[in-house]
Formats: structure tokens, C-alpha cells, sequence
């Protein structure tokens, strides 16, 4: 979920919006009424029938406004009854401790009664420069904490934990969390082939948020961790990966498409450094040498018309439209998840809040309906978690 | 630069050496951009300049072959081990050793430590002080992936004439593989202990100068943009004797920008250090 009071003036005379924007254009006032309409849009996902509700986390941007998402976790969940609620972030390199993760997520599955899908994440480029962390490190650090968190909710305490970057005397959370032995936990990246490859080898749950990856792109990803997981013995399970897309529903394709331009303008404006502004996107060791090499010269290709970006990943028309488009791309990618998020860029509450409600009463029963049966018909052993259509608070 | 090229093995990892020339013995450590010792054409001169006159052993430091061996690598410590197994396996007898950027913070590291087994000391646009009021610039920013900036921001924090032929030879905005993973290979190597900000420093490096007890010569270039004079500044004030030269119309890749002037400067010292 977006500020969505960045004026057009403070765009215009700052490119960067990644760590750099400067905080004065933040105006607490309006972010405060942005706040209710997000968890007002949560309480509405809850009465329309979505299996959950998702946060994530971003700092020092006007992008997201969750620098601790498990804060607006505890806050929706106290404003939702039966919505499952999926914390898509959890950044564990900044935290001095991959055990504080536990105890608020633990928290938050009681204050829920047991509706956490507990999210870990390395944290985006332009955290390591907000924070001061050693880029270079954060993957194994990453996997040293997420060792840690898990051992921290499976095994009984106290114990001793002897790491490289955690060497704790005891380990030992309370509250233990209402799901036993843990909520799911879900891993999220934007397709790095080692995070891919961690999940599939270790049985964890994926979920792609890039809503700048194109579709085909994300088809490879699926590709590759079913392929991984087959390496490494397990049985693929279509509910253990997900997708973030963004989605738009109207009366008609040319309403949809209107109204998503515009919010997706917006949206697009703050996340300039995807394409080519915001270096900060990018530091050191976050990805190989050559993997930095390679993305440099394709979005320069891209920007200079010389490339294609690939095809749009977002959701966006008619009801109709909105059912091909999303059953289409479930079936391709054959995953039972699909993040989505209704409040794109500074789009008005009630147009968001209308889109949601259009896609809960005549999107969503055909696409689960055909995609249950597709994914059952395949994968008849796939496990029963959320299927489909997690509204998420974040702008595309 | 031709030579011999042999490995070291040291208590962390083996280290890739080369050997040009003949005369005493000078340990080359490399900086932290283009400058890793190699055959390819774009190699700086210095090393050519040295090779009639020293025997220079230039060891590749660690992750700028390749990332993967800096695992190991956690903190100044592991390198100045890593030069001390180094100097020991190659059964360097008191080298002179000369550090230009990166390396001159890592020559300077080992110096402070071990000065008994150094017969001189020559830092070249060294980084490695906290100096107030003087943050370093902001490499690491400026050396980020940019599709349509090119390398426009960290050439004009590396060189004094940015635009120049010579920056453009060295770093054009669009380099070619394999130098365009290079590039980012290099980056990613020296900041494995040169993240923190502001980048490039060991906060009890400046109080520990007063060790270094053997001819010190400290180089800068006058427009060196990322770690400026008052850090040339901070190191001859703080190690007993040492000398120090500002070479004009030069910034921060002084090995490019004056391979000449800094390898006569090299020479001097080697034969009034020997």
C-alpha cells in the first residue's frame, strides 16, 4: 500500500523515490486516512469471501508505507474474522534477531485465532543502503536466521543455537502461536534461482512478488522450482507457490483499463528505479556479478525501445476479461496461489473498493472452480491451504 | 602485464600471484576497479613501469576472481592473515609494499601490525581512515547497476578528467563481457569489508598509524573525488616520517592516470628504503 499524497510538484524534482524521497512530502495526516481505507479494505476482502488478506513491507519509500508489517497485521486482524492473513514480508538481515520474527508472528497468531501464513524475506536492494547492512552477507545470513526462526517454532525450548550470525545461549520464545507447530511459512522473492532452489529443496512455500516480472518470466520460475523439487524428492504441491499480480475489475475492459492507468501511473512514477532511476535497487552481492551485468544491459534495452519487457502480468477488465486472463495464467503457471492487489497507486478507495467486491461476485467462483478441478485433476495429493484470491495491500 | 603466475595456499584460500621483473622485491596490492593485474590490454601500466626496476608480486585479492572465495573473508583481519600467509608462502624476505586504493587500506592494515617484516611502505590514495567532516563518496551508489546513466557517476569519482579518452577507455557507459561482469564482480569484492557507510574504513586504523615504523610514502592525486586530501592528509600526519606527494592533474585510479609518475616515485623509495 502506496502514500498516496506524493504530489506531482515532489515527483518532478526527485527521481528517486527508493530511500531518497525526501520524508518532508510525507504528510501524516493523509497517510493516517490512507491507513483506514487499507484495513477497511481487508474487513471488506473478509466479508466477501477471499481466503486472506496480505501485507508487505518496504522502508524509506513512499512505495509501501509498512516499514513493519506485522504492525497493520495486528490491526486487520482485529478488524477480520475468518480471512487468513499473510505477513508477505519479515526482511530478517535488518533485524538484530530472526527470533523477534517469531514472537510478534507467534503474537499475531493468537491475536488472529490462528490465521497467520507467516512471510520471510531477504529484504529489496534499497534496504541494505537504508539500514547499513552488508549486502554481500544477506543470503547467508538470511538462511542462518530462517534456520533459526524455523527451529525456534519446531523444537522445544530452551536450546542453544551456535551460528555464524546468531549465537544465542537460549533459545526459548513464548508465546508459542495458536497453528502447531507453526503457521505456514511462506518465503518470498522476486525469482532468484537459489531462493527458488532453497524452497523447493527444503519443502518451504514461495511466493513470487515481483509485479515487475513478466508473465513469461514467472512461468519459468514455476518451471524451475517444480523442476527443483523433483530433483530433490519431493512431491510438487501446486498450494506451496504463489504469485502477486495486480487487478483491476470493471463493468467493461475500456473502464478497467482507464481506471488502472491512472493509479497504475501513479504507482509506476514512485517505482521509477525499476527501470532505470533508483540505483539503489542494486547493491553489491544482493545478486552475482553476472546477473547484474545482464539486467543492466537488458532494461537498457527495454528502455530505449530495443527490447521487449515481456507481456503485462496485471489483471485487468471486464469480469470476463478478468476470468480468461487469470485462468489462463493459473493453468500455465499450475499454482494454486494467486496474491492480488485491488488498491493500485493512488486509486480511490471506493473504485478499488468496487473492483474487489465486482471480482468476488463474478470472478473469483469460476476461476476456483476451474482451477480446482484443473490443479485436482493433476495434482490430486495437493494439500487443501488457501486456493486462490488473497487481496493484498499493495499497489502495482 | 606478462609474468609468472603461481598460487599461494593460504590458511583461507588459495591466492592467484604474479611475478614481473627483477630487483628487490616489492608486494603489489591491487585497488578495487579494472586495476586487478591481468594480461588483457586494458591492464594499467604501473606494472610495466615497475618490471625494469623491482621484482613485483602482485597477489589477486580475494572474490575479485571470483565472488564465491569470499565466503571466508569476514573482516580486516582475515586479509592481513591472508597477506601474512601470502608474504610467508612466496618466503618474501621484508618486501617493500605498495597499496593503491583498496589494497593501500590493506597495505596500511598490515603495516600496523607487522611492520618488522616490511622495508617500506607506500600508499597510494589509501582508503581505509574515518576522517570527520570527509565521508568518502558514495562509490557504491554511484557504481549501481544504471541502464541509462552508464558508468557516468563512478567515473567521474575515479578520475580527474571523467570524460576524458583515457576514462572513456577504461570505463565507457557501456562496457562489453566480459568486462561488464567484471565491473560488477570488482564492486562486489570490495565490498565485502567495504560496505559500511560511508565505505571503505577500519575505525581504529587512524589510532594505530603511530606503528607503522618503517619509510612511509604517502601518494594522492589532487582531484581524487571519493577519498579526498584530508585523508592523505590524516595518514602522513599520523605515521612517524612519512612523505607526502600530491600529484596534480590526477584523481582516484592514480595507476592509470600516472603510471609513471607513481612508479619513479615507487623506485625512489625502494632504493632509499633498501
Amino acid at each position: 500500500m502506496s502514500f498516496q499524497g506524493v504530489t506531482p510538484e515532489v515527483l518532478a524534482e526527485n527521481v528517486v523515490s527508493w530511500g531518497t524521497l525526501p520524508n518532508s512530502a510525507c504528510d501524516p495526516e493523509r497517510l493516517s486516512r490512507d491507513y483506514r481505507n487499507y484495513i477497511d479494505q481487508a474487513s471488506l476482502a473478509d466479508r466477501l469471501g477471499f481466503d486472506g488478506v496480505a501485507v508487505n513491507e518496504h522502508h524509506m519509500t513512499p512505495f509501501g508505507t509498512m516499514p513493519n508489517p506485522n504492525v497493520m497485521a495486528a490491526a486487520i486482524s482485529q478488524r477480520t474474522e475468518r480471512a487468513r492473513i499473510a505477513v508477505l514480508g519479515n526482511a530478517l538481515a535488518l533485524r538484530k534477531t530472526p527470533l523477534s520474527s517469531i514472537e510478534e508472528y507467534s503474537m499475531l497468531d493468537l491475536l488472529s485465532g490462528g490465521r497467520m501464513e507467516a512471510g520471510f524475506v531477504v529484504g529489496g536492494g534499497p534496504e541494505f543502503y537504508s539500514f547499513g547492512q552488508n549486502p554481500t552477507e544477506a543470503r547467508d545470513r538470511f538462511a542462518e536466521a530462517l534456520a533459526l526462526a524455523r527451529r525456534a517454532w519446531s523444537e522445544p525450548g530452551p536450546f542453544r543455537f551456535d551460528g555464524r550470525y546468531y549465537a544465542l545461549d537460549c533459545v526459548n520464545p513464548w508465546p508459542r502461536p495458536l497453528q502447531q507447530p507453526h503457521p505456514p511459512v511462506w518465503v518470498c522473492g522476486v525469482g532468484s534461482p537459489p531462493t527458488l532452489e532453497m524452497c523447493a529443496r527444503e519443502g518451504l512455500n514461495y511466493m513470487g512478488v515481483n509485479f515487475h516480472t513478466a508473465t513469461d518470466e514467472f512461468q519459468k520460475q514455476c518451471e524451475y522450482f517444480r523442476d527443483k523439487a523433483d530433483q530433490y524428492g519431493r512431491e510438487y504441491d501446486p498450494n506451496s507457490i504463489g504469485w502477486l499480480a495486480a487487478v483491476h475489475v470493471a463493468e467493461t475492459d475500456e473502464q478497467a483499463r482507464a481506471e488502472y492507468l491512472e493509479g497504475a501511473s501513479y504507482s509506476h512514477s514512485l517505482a521509477a528505479g525499476f527501470i532505470g532511476n533508483s540505483k539503489t535497487f542494486f547493491p553489491p552481492g544482493h545478486m552475482p556479478p553476472d546477473k547484474l551485468a545482464g539486467w543492466e544491459r537488458h532494461a537498457r534495452a527495454v528502455a530505449l525501445g530495443e527490447a521487449e519487457r515481456g507481456p503485462d502480468m496485471s489483471i485487468v477488465g471486464s469480469p470476463e476479461t478478468c476470468r480468461r486472463l487469470l485462468t489462463e495464467r493459473l493453468r500455465a503457471f499450475e499454482i494454486g496461489n494467486v496474491v492480488m492487489g485491488f488498491q493500485v497507486g493512488n486509486m480511490p478507495h471506493d473504485v478499488a473498493s468496487r473492483s474487489m467486491t465486482l471480482f468476488a461476485q463474478e470472478v473469483m467462483p469460476a476461476v476456483r472452480k476451474e482451477i480446482d478441478e484443473f490443479l485436482d485433476g493433476k495434482y490430486p495429493n495437493r494439500t487443501n491451504a488457501a486456493e486462490a484470491s488473497v487481496p493484498v495491500e499493495a499497489s502495482a | 602485464m606478462s609474468g609468472d603466475v603461481t598460487t599461494v595456499e593460504t590458511a583461507l584460500l588459495p591466492v592467484s600471484v604474479r611475478r614481473t621483473g627483477d630487483g628487490p622485491t616489492v608486494l603489489y596490492l591491487h585497488d578495487f576497479m579494472f586495476d586487478v593485474p591481468t594480461d588483457e590490454p586494458e591492464s594499467p601500466r604501473l606494472q610495466e613501469a615497475l618490471a625494469g626496476s623491482v621484482s613485483l608480486v602482485a597477489p589477486v585479492l580475494p572474490g575479485f576472481d571470483d565472488v564465491t572465495q569470499l565466503a571466508p573473508m569476514e573482516d580486516v583481519e582475515d586479509y592481513v592473515f591472508l597477506l601474512l600467509d601470502t608474504i610467508a608462502g612466496l618466503g618474501l624476505d621484508r618486501p617493500h609494499v605498495v597499496g593503491a586504493g583498496f589494497g593501500g587500506w590493506l597495505a596500511a592494515e598490515l603495516a600496523v601490525r607487522r611492520s618488522d617484516l616490511l622495508q617500506s611502505v607506500t600508499l597510494v590514495n589509501a582508503f581505509g581512515l574515518k576522517v570527520d567532516d570527509h565521508p568518502t563518496a558514495r562509490f557504491f551508489y554511484a557504481a549501481a547497476p544504471d541502464p541509462l546513466g552508464g558508468k557516468h557517476d563512478v567515473r567521474h569519482l575515479l578520475f580527474a578528467e571523467p570524460e576524458g579518452s583515457l576514462a572513456q577507455a577504461v570505463m565507457p557507459d557501456q562496457l562489453a563481457e566480459p568486462r561488464a561482469t567484471t565491473f560488477f564482480r570488482h564492486v562486489h569484492a570490495a565490498a565485502r569489508i567495504g560496505w559500511e557507510p560511508p565505505a571503505f574504513y577500519d575505525r581504529k586504523l587512524r589510532s594505530r598509524l603511530s606503528r607503522i615504523t618503517v619509510p612511509t610514502q604517502v601518494i594522492w592525486g589532487r582531484a581524487n573525488a571519493i577519498v579526498d586530501l584530508a585523508h592523505a592528509e590524516a595518514y602522513a600526519a599520523g605515521i612517524e616520517g612519512a612523505e607526502l606527494t600530491i600529484l596534480d592533474d590526477a584523481g582516484h585510479l592514480v595507476v592509470y592516470e600516472k603510471p609513471k609518475e607513481l612508479a619513479e616515485i615507487v623506485v625512489a623509495t625502494v632504493e632509499g628504503a633498501s
